[in-house]
Parts: C-alpha cells; structure tokens; sequence
C-alpha cells in the first residue's frame, strides 16, 4: 500500500488517496486522539473501524451503491477509489442535479437493509457518468431499522441541501423524498417522523465530517 | 447602567451586581450543601428564601452602592428546578416593584454564555456547555442559539453526584471525583453522533464498584471516559462548524482534567480554547445580571404579571444574539433616548 495524498482530514479520522496492490485506492485512518487513555483509544479506533468495514460490506451486498472495501486492519480501511462529482459541488455550482430521484430509491434500499448513514449531507454524495450514484463515508453509520433514526437521515439531508443552496433546495427535497417514499419500507411513519423532528426545532445540520 | 442579578435555578442562591461596561461589581452565593450527597428542590427553596436577603445587601455593600442606583434587577427565569427558581422570581419581583425598576427574566444558560464570553473575550465561539443538569454543544447563528449535540439522557454533572453519592464523597462530589487518582478500567463510552449518553456510564460504573473493582479506579476511569465523549464530540463540531475558538461555561467547566484534555483536542486542531474562571462557571449572579442587560438592551423588560419561572426553558427556545460591545451600547443608547 501507498499513501500518496491527504484528501480530508476530519474530527476523528483522515482520508488519502494512494495505492493498494497498484491500484488507486481511498485509505482512511483513524489516528489516535492524544486526550484519551491509550487503552480507551485503542479500543474505540479499532471497533469503530471494524463497524464501518462491516457496514460498507453489508450495504454493498444489499445493493447500496458505496465504496467497496478492499482491506481492513486496526485502524485502517482500504476502500475503491469512487470517482465523479459530490452532489455538495453540483448544488454550489448552481446547477439542477439529475440523480437526486435515484438518490431516493439508493437511501431507500440502504434503509431496507438495516443500516442508517447518520451523516447524509451533499458532501458524502457522489455522482458518477449518467446517473449513477453513490455514498460515501459511513464513519457514523449504525445498524438500525427504527423510524426515528431513518427520519434522522432525510432530516439531515434537508437540512443540509437547504443550507448549502437554499433556492435548488426546495425541488431537490421534494424529488428525494417521493422516490425515497416510493420504495422505503415503512415510509409514511418515518416521513411523519421528519415532520416531528422540524417541529421539535432541534438543529441537527449536517454532522461532522470525519473523511 | 447598573444590573442586580439573582440566581436560584438548583442548589446555588446567588446575587451580582455588573455595570453595563461588564465590570463585576459584586457577586456573592450561598450554595445548600449536604454530606450525604443530593438534595431536595423544597429544601433548596428553603435555603434560598433564607439567605437572599441577606445576599442582596451584602452584594450592595461589596458594590459600594445604595438599592437607588440599581437600574434594573434580572433573574434566572429556567430551565431549573420549579421550587428553587420560584424564590429568586419572587425576590426579584418583590425587588423591582420597590424600586420601580424594570424586570427582566434571563435564561440560564445564555447567561452562562454571556458570563463566559465577557470574562474570556471570546467573540463568535463553540460553546460547551457543562454543568449538573446540562450538557451541550451550543453556537449562535442566526439569532439563536443553536444546539449541536448534547446529553440524551442526564447532565455530565449529575452523572458524577450520581456516582459520588454511591462512593459516599458528599455533595458536590464533582470536584472530589476529579482529583482521585487510579487506573484504567473499562466502562462504556456512549456518543451518538455529536450527542452523549451518561447514565449507562454510571450505572456500569456502580456495577464494577459492587463487584468489588477498586473504588478509585472505577472513579478514575469514570472521568476519564464522561470527559472524553465530550472532547470527542467538541471536536466534531468543530470540525462540522468550521469555528476557531471554544468556550467552556457551567459548573464542570471549572475541572483541571476537562480543561487538559480540551487543551490537546484544541491543539491539534488549531483551535483557540477559552475557560471561564471558577467563580463565575458555578452558578453565580454577576451572570444573571449581566444577562440582563444584554436581554434589556435586545428585547426590553419582562411585565411583572407576565414573569412566571419557566423550568423547561431550552435554550434554543428563545431569540439571542452575541452583541459586541459597541452593538449593546448603542442598543441601550437607543432605548435611554426613547425613555
């Protein structure tokens, strides 16, 4: 493996390009965090790698598109290298993205596998050649079916396309959310569920970056 | 301008006096203490009713000052304990209406915030807001208040009287817990994005004790773990809010430990960190006056029949912003003019 470039560089975990088995490759690194017990650290690094690996394997054998991992060990995971444009960049460009109802029908199946992203901003979306589409960044992604943490997921979406380009924001949530509710299981209680949580003006823009 | 301010949210009755250049006059509390560890909202009350008067005299004669010449008299309004609060309300409307002053009823935290950015100078920051019922990770924008991550369950403060009472430290055990020096065991660390979870924390933690792992290093590693889930999510939100400064305000900002280890997360990220100074990140009434002010100067005096506690007052319930020095004074200006 080489390490060739810092791509991001988060609250918990760094991000570079390099090359596994001469190959481009994303590798992620969580490095240790100096204010904690070494022994808490160490422990927290590794299971939180583990569960991400195991997340992004899941997911992908669901039919999520998402990086595919190609090695895990302590700290580090080796994933493919996902070319295209982030949908952060498209929205700030001004244009009117084209995948957003096929975004719908991705978060739909990653929720009909059990999985929450917990960190579904624009940054974490990526748009490749045609439409095809794919999430990155599963860092805080947890394994839940319940409402309330699905909600959570289109409820930081909003918030976050609404705060990045607040004209755009209006179609692209109206396109989302109907192809989401199209296939999600459960979509009815869990839109209802959004609806609770904007009522209960609780500020949850987009969560931390962490690579 | 000059604010009197009375603080009576939990177990602290407090009262201050601050001009409105942010000079602290006086600052004077009477806090309930108990060896046992914990108490009552009603004995709280109690306390208070007894020692306020006392307090706001003893405030005017450490200010130099006659009641005359208060201008206006603040009070913490919520969140908080309903018994306790509805003391410090009394007295302040008791107060004002003697003196034909105006009222105004502050929310405390902001006047956490607002205490610890006139004492640090910190200007547009992350707050981390750490005390006995509250936990949170705060940043105005917007006019408001804003909460970015907090505690799901109990405060950071209340987990440690929680564990202090089962070791028998007596209350506050807080600053007893954090001085007890053991090894690493392990407890569960709960962070949820950039919320926290403390009470499987404690109840793991009086788990080890019964199963007879030694007391100091379970009260160790307890601290250890509480602090790093929220220098963790400190982090976070810096990271997510691109903000350059951190502020520590509330009770538990006062710990050495907290403060080294926001110290290194702070460092490595090129943040500045800001600590408010121990006597005024306890419950004090120098921050309720000087909130008071602020409040004043922004949206005018609370109505006495109008001035009801509110205990379950969020704080990103009401509309603030962070003033500069020169935006208050021409705020309040405006409003002298208008009489």
């Amino acid at each position: 493996m080489e390490v060739m470039e810092l791509l991001a560089r988060g609250a918990e975990a760094e991000v570079y390009r390099g090359e596994y088995l001469g190959k481009p490759a994303v590798i992620k690194i969580r490095p240790e965090k100096r204010y904690r017990h070494p022994s808490l650290d160490r422990l927290l690094r590794i299971r939180r790698t583990r569960i991400e690996a195991s997340i992004l394997i899941k997911a992908k054998r669901m039919g999520v598109p998402c990086p595919a991992v190609l090695d895990v060990w302590g700290d580090t995971i080796v994933m493919e290298e996902v070319r295209g444009t982030t949908l952060a960049s498209v929205l700030e460009g001004g244009e009117s993205p084209v995948g957003v109802d096929e975004l719908g029908r991705v978060v739909a199946k990653l929720h009909a596998a059990g999985i929450v992203h917990n960190d579904l901003t624009p940054l974490n979306v990526i748009f490749g050649e045609g439409e095809r589409v794919c999430l990155i960044d599963f860092g805080l992604a947890r394994y839940s079916r319940s409402v309330e943490d699905r909600a959570v997921d289109l409820h930081v979406f909003e918030q976050s396309v609404t705060g990045l380009a607040p004209s755009a924001a209006p179609e692209v949530i109206s396109t989302f959310f109907s192809s989401y509710s199209r296939e999600a299981p459960d979509a009815a209680s869990v839109l209802s569920r959004v609806e609770d949580i904007r009522r209960r003006g609780r500020y949850k823009r987009g969560q931390a970056k962490r690579g | 301008m000059i604010s009197l301010g009375i603080e009576s949210t939990a177990h602290t009755a407090g009262v201050g006096i601050v001009d409105s250049d942010g000079r602290i006059m006086a600052n004077v509390s009477s806090a309930i203490r108990s060896d046992l560890g914990g108490f009552r909202p009603g004995e709280a009350a109690e306390h208070h009713s007894r020692v306020i008067p006392d307090l706001v005299r003893e405030a005017l004669r450490e200010a130099g000052l006659t009641f005359g010449e208060v201008d206006l008299v603040a009070f913490s309004r919520g969140p908080g304990m309903g018994q306790p609060l509805q003391v410090g309300a009394l007295a302040a409307r008791a107060l004002a209406l003697r003196g034909g002053k105006p009222l105004v009823g502050v929310n405390h935290p902001i006047a956490h915030i607002e205490i610890g950015r006139l004492a640090t100078g910190a200007d547009d920051p992350l707050v981390v807001y750490v005390a006995g019922g509250n936990t949170q990770i705060l940043v105005e924008e917007g006019g408001r208040v804003r909460v970015l991550g907090e505690t799901l369950d109990i405060g950071l403060g209340n987990a440690q009287e929680k564990l202090g009472r089962k070791l028998g430290l007596g209350f506050p055990a807080g600053p007893k817990l954090d001085s007890i020096e053991g090894e690493w065991v392990d407890l569960p660390y709960t962070v949820k994005g950039m919320d926290m979870a403390f009470s499987g924390l404690v109840t793991e933690a009086e788990r080890r004790i019964r199963q007879g792992v030694r007391p100091e290093d379970v009260a160790w590693s307890f601290v250890e773990v509480a602090f790093s889930m929220l220098v963790e999510v400190t982090e976070r939100a810096l990271a997510a809010t691109g903000r350059g400064e951190v502020l520590i305000v509330g009770g538990v900002g006062a710990s050495p430990r907290l403060r080294e280890k926001m110290e290194i997360m702070c460092e490595e990220r090129g943040a500045e960190l800001r600590v408010t100074p121990p006597e005024l990140c306890r419950d004090n009434g120098a921050m309720v006056a000087w909130a008071g002010i602020l409040a004043l100067a922004q949206f005018g005096e609370t109505e006495v029949g109008e001035s009801r506690v509110l205990p379950d007052w969020r704080v990103d319930e009401l509309e603030w912003r962070f003033l500069r020095k020169d935006e208050l004074r021409a705020l309040l200006e405006g409003r002298s003019r208008r009489g």
